[in-house]
């Protein structure tokens, strides 16, 4: 188990190095500098700003200081938000998305599985049907769709919650519910495919055959079982909920991680399109290495071996 | 009972009109620029006392010496003093300095040694109006030095040359090659005393003041900057001091700022405003929304959106930066190509194509079907804030040339046509389809719906068929910079009230020039402003750059932009938005 997990991490570590690499090389292919806007800067001005982030230097140097920076845990200095550090700048919003995104997650698995494991139960009936509508509907609205039909009559028409914001519970309603939603449809179908498949077993028929409730055969049998599958898909959806937060994150006004992610792309902001890029390739690694771990946790007949 | 109906309809519809929009006069600044509010109670605004929340974008540093946004520069008008800064009529007044006055310096030159007499008593104060400190004529020494220290990089440096030596100490700390060695003490400003700044000029500048305005130019109380570090300095509320009308309170990155009263300002008695929050929106659905149910009070709208509005009844304010939109074009010659690297032959270099391309567009229809708001089609390439013999140098140029624009607002096919078979002629073309020429433009919805249109209308009034080269923003500036493009597409605003800050672009040796359009006239037209005192006759001088532009055409003006806001009916009076005053809320009233 131990051997297991270190040899995980040292390949967690590899790739999060492979992608250092990549994007530091990649960044600096796209056309365009980062000093440059509707207004020139002399030559002068060009190279002192050239120098001070360190952009002076042949680019095989200016990655070696890149790695040895990041090894020391330091991502730099933005370059659009002049003077603050990359780590400040993901220490500061990334607690916001991390909320955010854990009560879309929550969200999404509680009414995922429930609605899943209600369709499979009630299979063929009205119960069943409607949730796989929400399902399809989950699937193929995008974020920003629903973001904008929610906003619009719970928060404008309604007045339920507010249209904007970050700071109470009520703001966090709409953006977590949206950016919840296509992860809780993958999760119900999958819940339901998985719990018709054990609900189909010859345990269950056994179980029900010594006399079990109905619903202890659900709680025990069935519903551990079932969500076998649903947990592989966990690590999966948190890297579909925190890349993709940034469209949830600009229509609710949330100053969250996601807009950093994507818009330094834009501003070419070197050091914060790698710091970004590199803090979340370490968290999804991590996130796929405990949903690795939890597996065993889950269904001991898995064996973690090195 | 018909009759009845439609003149109830046209009453409503001309009231519409007049709460619609106010005129143009607002660039003159005659403190209009502010909503006028019958009560409709269809927006009451924010519910928080004493507070407005208004819409800002761009917030990135606050560290005056590194602003360069017009969005940061506008809290910035609210948090710092500089020497003078500009009333709700955009003139000259005192703000950290009461009184002025200019001598000649050693040579004898006018008006090239000013004294700054501060006001006594100003303090510093830190984010939780804490008194730190006097505001001093040092303050200015230290922020001034700093603005042209090259570890700063400070884009703006530039308003700090024209202090005597100041280029040449900038030059030579940057490590210019073969820059002789200045010290810092050589450079034109010092502290006479606590409360006297003086400076020399390297040149006459007839508008020092409107330089000395920018926010830019604001002090830094020195101890405390050394003690937060350059680096942290303006990162945070509590890592800057304040000696403005408000001091800074909070501030998410890319979200929300709050400024609050600054007890300690020198006219904080006429300040009835106690808070302002600044918030960011990137969706506009967003914004109009949070505008609908009183989460923010002014906000800055689509043509769509006016048009909601305007359906309402309710009045929509419009005003102007100075921003003039128009093509670069690429005029390089054949036998120049040599001088720059990377850059493209285009048969743009042709005049009579140029000229062709810009009769054959129809300004007013690119307005009503892009935009759809109040943008004017541009009769001259700088609107020019203010003018000498007209309101605005922009009037004053139409007026020269006869009461006529020199760039059409709407198309005109004919005269098209003809320069056209003059370009065909210039290029060696023997039919029009062997035009090649491409629209580069920088993604978003608006930038491509423009060069659809731009398309369409050369398709139709010139039979040319342009292709539209679509690339991301920071491709299209480099693309641009190298001079690697036929048109491009983009826009000027102007930094002070004065027409050079438009005209000089122009000239050869502009970093902002990227037409490679190189004329020894204009540059020498240009230059002549510098020297001549006399303001009608300096304006003159501008009058013809204008003149020789249109002549010249390198570029092809189509705009000149107006922006439409709502003010929700929190706010009885005193917001103002002017050029150079993106925001100035200081003496905002509020509604009971």
């Amino acid at each position: 188990m131990l051997r297991y997990i270190l040899k995980r991490i040292a390949y967690g570590i590899l790739t999060l190095f492979a992608l250092m690499t990549l994007t530091f090389f990649m960044m600096r292919a796209v056309p365009g500098t980062p000093f440059i806007g509707d207004k020139t800067p002399s030559p002068t001005t060009l190279a002192n700003m050239e120098a001070k982030y360190g952009l002076d230097k042949p680019p095989i140097v200016q990655y070696f200081i890149f790695v040895g920076n990041c090894l020391r845990g330091d991502l730099g200095i933005s370059i659009s938000y002049e003077n603050r550090s990359v780590n400040q700048i993901i220490a500061d919003s990334f607690p916001v998305s991390m909320e955010l995104g854990a009560q879309a997650i929550i969200f999404a698995m509680i009414a995922g599985i429930l609605l899943g494991a209600v369709a499979a139960v009630k299979r063929g009936t009205i119960v069943d049907s409607l949730s796989m509508f929400i399902a399809i509907v989950g699937v193929s609205v995008p974020s920003f769709i629903l973001g904008a039909v929610l906003q619009y009559f719970l928060a404008v028409k309604l007045k339920l919650v507010p249209v904007q914001g970050w700071g109470t519970f009520a703001q966090t309603l709409l953006p977590s519910f949206a950016l919840g939603m296509s992860s809780l449809a993958t999760v119900s179908r999958l819940m339901r495919t998985s719990m018709l498949d054990v609900l189909s077993q010859d345990y269950i028929k056994t179980a029900k055959a010594k006399g079990l409730s109905q619903g202890k055969i659900l709680w025990r049998h069935a519903l551990r079982n079932a969500i076998m599958p649903v947990i592989t898909i966990i690590g999966p959806t948190v890297a579909a909920v925190f890349t993709g937060s940034f469209v949830v994150e600009s229509i609710f006004n949330i100053p969250g991680l996601g807009r950093y992610f994507v818009m330094s792309i834009k501003d070419m902001d070197y050091t914060l399109i790698s710091g970004t890029t590199i803090f979340y390739g370490a968290l999804l690694i991590l996130c796929t290495l405990i949903v690795d771990l939890l597996y065993g946790v889950v269904d001991p007949r898995i064996k973690l071996e090195g | 009972m018909k009759k009845r109906i439609l003149s109830l309809m046209l009453a409503a519809a001309l009231a519409v009109s007049l709460f619609g929009c106010t005129d143009t006069g607002d660039k003159q600044g005659d403190g209009d620029g502010q909503n006028t509010n019958q009560v409709t109670g269809l927006y009451p605004g924010t519910s928080e006392d004493g507070a407005i929340t208004v819409e800002i974008n761009t917030m990135t540093v606050m560290n005056t010496i590194l602003m360069t946004y017009a969005t940061e520069l506008a809290v910035a008008r609210h948090c710092w003093d500089a020497l003078v800064k500009l009333d709700d009529n955009n003139q000259v007044i005192g703000a950290a300095a009461e009184s002025w006055e200019s001598a000649p310096n050693a040579e004898g030159v006018e008006d090239m040694v000013w004294t700054f007499h501060l006001r006594e008593g100003a303090k510093w104060v830190d984010t939780e109006g804490n008194v730190v400190a006097d505001v001093t004529a040092n303050d200015f020494v230290f922020a001034w030095r700093e603005l042209l220290n090259p570890d700063n990089a400070a884009e703006y440096y530039g308003f700090a040359t024209v202090f005597k030596n100041a280029q040449a100490y900038y030059d030579y700390a940057s490590g210019v090659e073969g820059a002789p060695e200045v010290s810092i003490e050589d450079v034109g400003f010092y502290a006479q005393d606590d409360y006297t700044l003086v400076v020399e000029l390297e040149d006459p500048l007839p508008y020092l003041l409107q330089y000395l305005k920018f926010e830019v130019m604001s002090p830094i109380y020195q101890p405390f900057y050394e003690d937060v570090g350059a680096e942290a300095y303006g990162t945070a509320p509590d890592k800057m001091l304040y000696n403005g009308p408000f001091r800074m309170t909070e501030w998410v990155l890319e979200n929300t700022i709050t400024t609050v009263k600054n007890d300690e300002w020198y006219d904080a008695a006429n300040v009835s405003l106690q808070t302002i929050h600044w918030d960011k929106y990137t969706d506009t659905n967003t914004k109009l929304n949070a505008f609908q149910t009183g989460e923010i009070d002014v906000i800055d709208i689509t043509g769509e959106q006016r048009s909601q509005f305007e359906a309402e009844g309710y009045p929509v304010n419009n005003w102007i930066a100075g921003y003039s939109f128009f093509y670069y074009c690429n005029v390089i010659q054949e036998e120049d190509l040599g001088n720059y690297e990377g850059a493209k032959l285009s048969d743009m270099r042709s005049l009579n194509l140029r000229k062709a391309i810009s009769y054959a567009i129809d300004r007013e229809r690119i307005i009503s079907t892009v935009y759809k708001n109040d943008n004017e089609p541009s009769p001259a390439f700088s609107l020019g804030i203010s003018g000498v013999s007209a309101p605005t140098l922009g009037e004053a140029v139409v007026a020269a040339n006869g009461g006529e624009p020199l760039y059409p607002p709407n198309a005109d096919a004919t005269k098209a046509q003809e320069y056209l078979a003059l370009a065909l002629e210039d290029l060696g073309y023997t039919d029009a389809s062997q035009i090649n020429i491409s629209l580069l433009t920088s993604e978003g919805s608006q930038n491509e719906l423009l060069s659809q249109v731009v398309q369409e209308q050369l398709r139709q009034n010139l039979g040319i068929e342009v292709s539209i080269d679509v690339v991301t923003i920071t491709e299209a500036r480099a693309r641009r910079n190298a001079k690697n493009y036929d048109m491009f597409f983009g826009g000027w605003g102007p930094d002070y009230d004065d027409p050079m800050t438009d005209l000089d672009l122009w000239t050869s040796a502009n970093g902002n020039n990227h037409t490679g359009y190189a004329s020894e006239e204009y540059d020498a037209l240009i230059e002549s402003t510098k020297s001549e005192s006399d303001p009608a006759a300096r304006e003159q001088l501008f009058i013809e750059a204008e003149m020789m532009l249109a002549e010249d055409m390198p570029i092809i003006p189509v705009y000149w932009r107006h922006e439409d806001y709502v003010v929700s009916e929190k706010i009885t009076g005193g917001l103002l938005r002017l050029p150079f005053q993106y925001y100035n809320l200081i003496y905002t009233t509020l509604a009971d």
